[in-house]
């Protein structure tokens, strides 16, 4: 229980020494302030306190017995004692205790070197073993795909417990058994999760482990570099442990970013693919009918000669090129370099959102994590954040469980995060432009009756939201048209007053944004691939999943119909199979550069090893074909001149530079709000609602857990570990029925 | 001295006096009419503050204070939960008190719900009473049937519900706080204090926690007033009390003793001496939980909590376990080992994983390979284990530890020897 | 999975707390009544009844040391052997127990019939050695020849049960 750090300061002395600190700040996140560090192994910031370890404990004045430091508030004028005999007594007491059972096996053990209980038992401990009895063995069992448990190391901490039921809300790890006997488990055995795997990384010993990093090489030789994830939006920061140009780890165990120590299962177990062994590694051009390994220089140059080609033959237009909503910002900018070179307006990617519809109504910021933290309400209208967005899912359940903010869930599917919902509405297919009418003012009843809810839902999901002074409103993806306008734009639907609304698109891939910002404003995505083979000839595809679709069988007759595909990427994708050039990318981590997270935040990539093969990062391919069809590019061979010329052409990145990013993590894009035309919000309404299908049942299926945050994508499928645990069900979570009838936990 | 008044036990005995007739022949439900309609709550916190009344369930915090620390204030909802976990060893008095008189307890309940403006009483029984909870339960539909619980409890705007609620087997959920985990139905792991229940309690709401016993003592006072509770006992001790004497006694059993009473008289009238005339060894008098004393002080001391004190003792639960010349301590205190490392919760360290290696000294001792070194190693546990807890439980394994090595090292040194001995003949085990 | 009158009992008892995860403790003496022990298919199902995890549900039954995970005897013979029984001799008692049932503390004969168990501090101090049978009320003041009878009982009593 983090104190909030007002001004107001009180003396204490700590052995005799005087020291301002924070008051009614707990003694022990006090005393850290002040860089003395207190042994702990229960405490933990950002989680309720527990006071069971007695590690921290300490002598105050006129105190019969010795306090607990993670409980204590400082109090004005008080004494404590930390480094007398007494203290130092205690602590290797109370190591001795939790030594006596403990196996001792650090040579063998995956923690050591990082083990707060090694660490502590160095500083603190005794020489001499005083215990000589049986030890209580108990072997160590995998409990997930990702994790096992080596019940003897434990010390009793509860911090996994804890982190499950409060970050993760979901609570599939207990305490089994009573007193000596007790264990960390799980229900049956089998870790009923989302995996994220944070319950291993808070584990201050060698109890809980990822299987992935089992008997992996030993922390101390392991280069770590921080970076950002590739999977989400949300833009988690990771530190990759490398080891030459191999990937073991990734964690967040240094709580630097936005994210703290928070990561989910891709985050931290979807690094696999970066050193698949089905990366494509070199250069392919076809010959004879047959992909054949080339050198860079006769690829590109191939490249470049037939889009040239192409564009001499049927016009520029006839050229399209595809960027993604995977890649750097560097990489997209420099792919639309490729277009400007040929002059063709084709310039797309395939979006996984309808940013431009959001963008350009949204009425205010982009929410940012701390908006999020400090908001009093929250909506959330067609989507389901614990599926996909599992770091805002996080966030936004904190200010929930403290009470400080109310949830609302407007949905058509019986999301997850609906548990935590103070109301959930759950709407018809399609009912959400209905809903947003009603709450604009419109006809309750006609609203209700499309949205296929009770009017009075209507009413009190607008009275509370008219209540609330700092609003986040977060739009899924289930709005479309008017209602994404609506959502984006509610603020100025609900009736005046004193507030703050902020706004959240649950986009889902990693650069979404980012690949909106760059390359958004050209082409739809659609028209592009509905012209290839026809008034498209050629096709420069970077990080294109072009034949993910239902509509796979058509692309590929499309994409045989063109004169040249060239496809660049890191697997042998479906259309790289029918390319005649297959140029081999880089993965983010081996390059540097940016991505742009949900809340417009931009923030660092940094390259952890070197390029697998003769991969190349996508900036880089793509400024060389640039400068072979002749376009002047002033930033040879360096990232951040690619970054120096977008934040020159788009003046959202212009205060997101490198260094900023550097000192600060994430920084904000500044864009304009938009201020759209209320009238014409709600006419736009009104004629959606009118058009809703009011016979639409209501969708009854509970959305399982997994269902979409297991949505692996490209990466996901070639990380062996993801791919493996979720094809054979491993990893499945509670059935439909159990998470149907678990409403919320009352009291965490 | 004359006949002693009995308070609480002044039913015991009587046939019947379980059911609600019985108990209204016998001053029943008196106390309840006259706080409801002749005294202010206020007025009955003051009554039960001058009657010196302190808690019976160990820790002997005064009750009136306890009650008024409740915040008359709080929008909240207040409990009056009853403390009938009763497990310490020794201790058998709120059964003897539940099975003979349970309307007593409930009009207890009834009047603290009254003082303290809760609505909601609950009474948790330990699991092993499954007789005992049918019991009260069957007292308390007599008692709802005839109005005297549940809505305009005697015709006034009072209104307050009775329940029993049972635990499953946990000694750690005699402690309060652990009780109101355990009765919102999840482990018995003691809470951090503060906040204490008077002001955060079940569900988070003002609660007050009383043992059986000090519930059933209230109606008494209510009745008589404050000042003759008093009187009965000693300046600082106020009124009488049960005990429940058990070991090699002639009568062992459960008797109401004023405060200040002579153990001596206690043994010898109520409990009619040592068994076969045997020499007292040794009495641990206030349930396993506190320190152990010799004969001489035991024939010296006073029931009352300051001149026990005055030993090195406590009246805790008023579970009076007595030893003759035939009780080896250092095997009594083994199995007093055992039961605190059965009955640790587990929270922490050194109450887990001290009372666990402890028992395993006892044990290595007792079956052989005992070291002389060993009786430094139990005293060098307990002082990392003592004051370093969470709860009282650990301290609890501690004392009676400490205080018989202290009182009576003549049997820990006899083990050892013994057990070197086994050691050395194994096959004499 | 329990009977209709047990099912009643349950929502009986949810009435009686705020939160119905309070009603944990006395739901699970109910369904142990049933069966006699609490399986975790029927952990599962309480979970759901009460609208609480499964995790929550095994967290307590594991703690209380009343509650079985696994089946035990028709007949549970709880003998107190803490201090004050064991002053009084309950070591003798359940060692005659052991043999004359011819099982361990912790076992359950073949016939199914009778498990025997040593416990903690029953509250039965003053009138010890003592045993308690399932949850019934104390049998006390145990000798040999008490001990023999009630065993006879509860023979007598589980083949007049099953005939
Ligand atoms: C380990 C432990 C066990 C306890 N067991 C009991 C018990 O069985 N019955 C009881 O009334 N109080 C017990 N207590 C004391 C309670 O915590 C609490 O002080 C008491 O219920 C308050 O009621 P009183 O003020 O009426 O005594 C125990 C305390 C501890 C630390
Ligand atoms: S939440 Fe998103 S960004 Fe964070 S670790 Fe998971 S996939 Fe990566
Ligand atoms: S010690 Fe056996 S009943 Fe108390």
């Amino acid at each position: 229980m983090s104190t909030d750090t007002t001004t107001q300061t009180c003396t204490i002395t700590v052995d005799g020494v005087p020291v301002v600190v924070p008051a009614g700040a707990l003694l022990i996140e006090a005393l850290k302030m002040q860089g003395i560090d207190i042994p702990n192994f229960c405490y933990y910031h950002n989680l309720p306190a527990q006071a069971s370890c007695r590690m921290c404990l300490v002598r105050i004045e006129k105190m019969p017995r010795l306090q607990p430091s993670c409980t204590t508030v400082v109090r004005d004028g008080m004494a404590v004692e930390i480094n007398t005999p007494e203290i130092l007594d205690m602590r290797r007491g109370m190591l001795e205790f939790m030594l006596a059972n403990h196996p001792l096996d650090c040579p063998v053990c995956d923690r050591g070197g990082e083990c707060e209980l090694q660490d502590n038992a160095f500083k603190f401990g005794r020489v001499d073993a005083r215990f000589t009895e049986e030890k209580h063995p108990a072997p160590d069992v995998d409990i997930s795909p990702f994790i096992y448990n080596d019940a003897q190391r434990c010390v009793f901490c509860y911090r996994c417990i804890r982190v499950c039921d409060i970050w993760m809300d979901v609570g599939a790890l207990a305490k089994l058994n009573r007193g000596a006997h007790e264990t960390i488990g799980t229900f049956d055995g089998w870790l009923d999760c989302e995996h994220c795997g944070n319950c291993v990384d808070v584990c201050p010993t060698g109890t809980l482990l990822h299987t992935s990093y089992k008997f992996g090489p030993r922390p101390w030789t392991l280069d770590e570099t921080e970076t950002t994830c590739s999977y989400c939006a949300d833009g988690c920061r990771v530190r990759l442990g490398s080891r030459g140009d191999t990937v073991h780890r990734s964690i967040a165990r240094d709580g630097t970013g936005i994210n703290e120590e928070f990561l989910c299962v891709k985050g931290r177990y979807g690094f696999g693919y970066i050193n698949s062994g089905e990366r494509v590694t070199q250069p392919l051009v076809r010959k004879n009918g047959e992909l054949h390994p080339a050198t860079w220089d006769d690829a590109l140059e191939h490249v470049a000669k037939r889009l040239g080609e192409v564009s001499k033959a049927k016009g520029a237009d006839a050229v399209a090129v595809l960027g993604s909503t995977r890649i750097t910002n560097e990489g997209n900018f420099a792919v639309a370099e490729v277009a400007k070179a040929i002059g063709t307006p084709n310039i797309s990617y395939e979006p996984d959102y309808d940013l431009s519809t959001f963008m350009k109504s949204v009425g205010g910021r982009l929410a940012t994590k701390a908006d999020v933290l400090s908001a009093d309400v929250i909506f959330v209208i067609g989507g389901d954040p614990k599926e996909d967005q599992p770091l805002t899912a996080h966030h936004l359940v904190q200010p929930v469980f403290k009470g400080k903010a109310a949830l609302y869930v407007a949905s058509s599917r019986l999301v997850r995060i609906r548990k935590r919902a103070s109301k959930f509405v759950h709407l018809r297919p399609g009912g959400e432009a209905a809903l947003l009418l009603g709450l604009a003012g419109g006809s309750l009843e006609v609203a209700a009756k499309a949205a296929g809810c009770a009017p009075s839902d209507i009413e009190s999901l607008r009275s509370s939201l008219e209540g609330g002074r700092k609003v986040v409103v977060m739009v899924g993806s289930d709005c479309r048209g008017a209602a994404l306008e609506a959502a984006s734009s509610l603020g100025t639907l609900l009736a005046q007053g004193d507030r703050e609304v902020t706004y959240r698109p649950l986009v889902f891939d990693n650069n979404s944004i980012g690949a909106f910002d760059v390359l958004g404003q050209g082409v739809p995505y659609a028209s592009i691939t509905g012209s290839l083979g026809d008034s498209i000839s050629a096709l420069y595809a970077v990080g294109a999943d072009l034949m993910d679709g239902e509509d796979a069988e058509a692309v590929r007759a499309r994409l045989g119909r063109l004169d040249f595909l060239v496809v660049q990427d890191l697997f042998m994708t479906d259309a790289a199979l029918l390319a005649e050039v297959v140029l081999p990318a880089s993965t983010y981590a081996e390059q540097d550069g940016t991505f742009t997270n949900i809340a417009g935040e931009v923030q660092r990539v940094h390259k952890a090893i070197d390029p697998v093969g003769s991969t190349r990062p996508d900036w880089l391919i793509a400024s060389q074909i640039a400068r072979l069809l002749g376009a002047e590019v002033k930033y040879r061979g360096s990232v951040s001149a690619v970054y120096r010329s977008l934040t020159e052409s788009n003046p959202a990145y212009a205060n997101a530079t490198y260094v900023r990013m550097m000192t600060e993590g994430a920084v904000q894009t500044e864009r304009p709000s938009a201020s759209p035309d209320r009238s014409a919000l709600v006419s736009a309404l009104t004629s959606a609602t009118a058009a809703t299908d009011t016979t639409a049942r209501h969708n009854e299926v509970p959305t399982e857990m997994g269902e979409r945050l297991f949505h692996l994508g490209t990466i996901g499928k070639y990380s062996k570990l993801l791919a493996d645990a979720f094809e054979d069900g491993k990893a499945k979570g509670r059935s439909v029925e159990e998470e149907a009838a678990l409403i919320p936990l009352k009291s965490v | 001295m004359a006949e002693p008044v009995r308070v609480v036990s002044k039913r015991f005995g009587i046939p019947d006096s379980h059911t609600l007739g019985v108990y209204l022949e016998h001053d029943g439900y008196v106390a309840l009419e006259k706080a409801l309609k002749s005294m202010q709550p206020a007025d009955v916190i003051e009554e039960v503050k001058k009657s010196a009344l302190r808690g019976r369930g160990g820790a002997g915090f005064p009750t009136g204070m306890k009650w008024s620390f409740v915040p008359k204030d709080s929008p909240k909802p207040k409990y009056i939960v009853c403390n009938a976990d009763e497990s310490e060893p020794g201790t058998f008095k709120d059964r003897a008190l539940m099975e003979n008189d349970p309307h007593s307890l409930i009009e207890g309940c009834l009047i603290a719900a009254y003082a303290l403006g809760s609505h909601t009483c609950y009474i948790y029984i330990r699991g092993e009473y499954g007789w005992v909870q049918d019991g009260m339960d069957a007292a308390i539909r007599e008692a709802y049937e005839k109005g005297y619980c549940g809505k305009n409890i005697l015709g006034t705007d009072f209104s307050c519900d009775v329940y029993t609620h049972p635990g499953a087997g946990a000694y750690i959920c005699g402690e309060e706080t652990a009780l109101l985990n355990s009765l919102e139905g999840k482990r018995g792991h003691p809470r951090i204090k503060p906040p204490f229940p008077a002001v955060e309690g079940l569900y988070g709401c003002p609660t007050v926690v009383n043992n059986v016993e000090t519930l059933a003592t209230v109606p008494w006072i209510v009745q008589h007033g404050g000042d003759a509770f008093r009187q009965l006992g000693t300046e600082k001790s106020g009124g009488t009390r049960l005990v429940s004497v058990c070991g090699h006694v002639n009568k062992p059993g459960v008797y109401e003793i004023p405060l200040g009473y002579p153990m001596k008289d206690l043994l010898e009238k109520e409990c009619g001496g040592i068994r076969n005339g045997n020499k007292l060894k040794a009495v641990i008098p206030g349930g396993s939980s506190v320190p152990i004393i010799t004969a001489e002080e035991a024939y010296s001391v006073k029931l009352d909590f300051e001149s026990i004190g005055e030993v090195g003792s406590m009246l805790g639960s008023g579970g009076v376990i007595v030893m003759d010349e035939t009780a080896d301590i250092f095997e009594s205190t083994f199995r007093l080992v055992h039961f605190y490392k059965h009955e640790s919760c587990g929270w922490c360290t050194p109450c887990r994983d001290g009372s666990d290696w402890m028992e395993q000294l006892f044990d290595r001792i007792a079956i052989g390979g005992g070291r002389q070194e060993d009786l430094a190693l139990i005293t060098s546990l307990g002082k990392n284990i003592e004051g370093k807890s969470h709860c009282a439980l650990a301290d609890a394994l501690v004392w009676p530890i400490t205080s018989s090595m202290k009182k009576f090292p003549e049997d820990y040194q006899r083990a050892i020897e013994r057990s070197r001995k086994l050691l050395h003949e194994p096959a004499a085990v | 999975m329990l009977t209709p009158e047990r099912e009643k009992k349950i929502d009986e008892l949810l009435t009686r707390y705020p939160s119905s995860r309070s009603a944990l403790l006395p739901a699970l003496w109910v369904a142990q009544e049933q069966y006699g022990w609490i399986s975790l298919e029927l952990q599962k199902y309480l979970a759901i009844r009460l609208g609480i995890t499964p995790e929550q549900v095994r967290e307590v039954v594991t703690f209380y040391s009343m509650y079985n995970e696994r089946p035990v005897g028709k007949y549970h013979l709880q003998v107190c052997c803490t201090t004050p029984c064991m002053l009084m001799g309950s070591d003798d008692v359940i060692g005659y127990l052991e043999k004359k049932l011819d099982i361990r503390r912790g076992q359950t004969t073949a016939d199914g019939l009778f498990t025997v168990s040593q416990v903690e501090c029953l509250g039965s101090c003053g009138t010890a050695p003592m045993l308690q049978v399932n949850r019934e009320k104390y049998d006390e003041n145990l000798t040999y020849e008490k001990v023999d009878a009630l065993v006879d009982r509860l023979r007598a009593q589980a083949e007049g049960g099953n005939g």
